[in-house]
């Protein structure tokens, strides 16, 4: 879900991806850098993403990861999905002895 | 969905060589910027490489969940096991000529048996109702005689007289005229 959203926000390579990441999350998110290509590998796979080789900023052949049109019905599906639990578990936690 | 996955996969099996030139690519420009960044932190340049393929992890690992994310892996290790199969054929030729030998003979005795056991068992006789089936064999007692055949007059008999079978026809075997209104021809039997 992460990769995806990062990757709505516009073409990135891999290391782009990792960067990003690292950067909307302020730091908090350490990600194991190689185990993030076999994830971009996997969602290109299932048609979420798709790759193309184009030159970076520094002039280098680079492969750039894009949403698809499905990859943004599954962002959108999973955002929904997560907020919804997320509003659960937090509806849950504040519970008081009164409400019950 | 499962067209796009297919597609990738053939897409893997076809150009798997060019594709895996392009993960090594991919990778190493990964580590690479990586090092630049590093360098530009102030890192030595054979500093930065080391310290950045540290933080990226076992490549060969990596590169081996990438073909299973794409479901290619069992074709690599398909193409490794034949190639290793081969060896050890090619190492030990008179193992190789005597288990191919075995099996070549052995396909051959249970063809040769499955082909009796079709045509004798398995493939019923090209006759409505072969149960109903019987071959008549003349038999001269006296002289101890077995199949001796039969006259035109005692098929006759048979065909006519007997009330036991539907039809009777008679079987020849040897080479014989067909004549009619049309010119003769001669059949060969056996």
């Amino acid at each position: 879900m992460l990769i995806l959203k990062a990757v709505s926000l516009g073409p990135l390579h891999g290391y782009g991806v990792l960067l990003r990441i690292q950067q909307i999350s302020g730091e908090q998110l350490e990600i194991q850098q190689g185990s993030l290509y076999p994830a971009l590998y996997r969602l290109e796979h299932h048609g979420l993403i798709s790759g193309e080789w184009g030159e970076s900023d520094n002039k280098r052949k680079a492969k750039f990861y894009r949403l698809t049109a499905a990859g943004r019905r599954q962002l959108h599906a999973e955002t929904e999905k997560w907020n919804r639990m997320a509003s659960l578990i937090a509806s849950i936690l504040r519970t008081s002895p009164e409400e019950i | 969905m499962n067209l796009t996955r297919f597609r990738s996969w053939l897409k893997w099996i076809v150009k798997g060589q060019r594709l895996e030139s392009e993960m090594e690519t991919e990778v190493r420009f990964h580590i690479e910027s990586r090092a630049a960044e590093l360098v530009r932190k102030g890192l030595s340049q054979q500093e930065a490489m080391r310290q950045a393929r540290l933080e990226f992890g076992g490549i060969e690992s990596h590169k081996d969940a990438m073909r299973a994310a794409v479901g290619v892996r069992w074709w690599g290790e398909l193409g490794s096991d034949l190639h290793h199969g081969w060896r050890l054929l090619w190492k030990n030729p008179a193992f190789t000529a005597v288990a191919v030998l075995t099996l070549a003979l052995g396909v051959g005795a249970n063809t040769a048996i499955f082909s009796i056991v079709n045509a004798v068992l398995l493939r019923s006789l090209p006759f409505a109702h072969p149960d109903r089936l019987v071959k008549i064999v003349a038999l001269n007692r006296g002289v101890g005689a077995r199949d001796i055949g039969l006259s035109v007059p005692e098929l006759d008999d048979l065909r006519l007289r007997a009330g036991v079978f539907e039809q009777v026809a008679a079987m020849a075997t040897g080479d014989t005229n067909l004549t009619g209104a049309e010119r003769p021809e001669r059949l060969a039997g056996c």
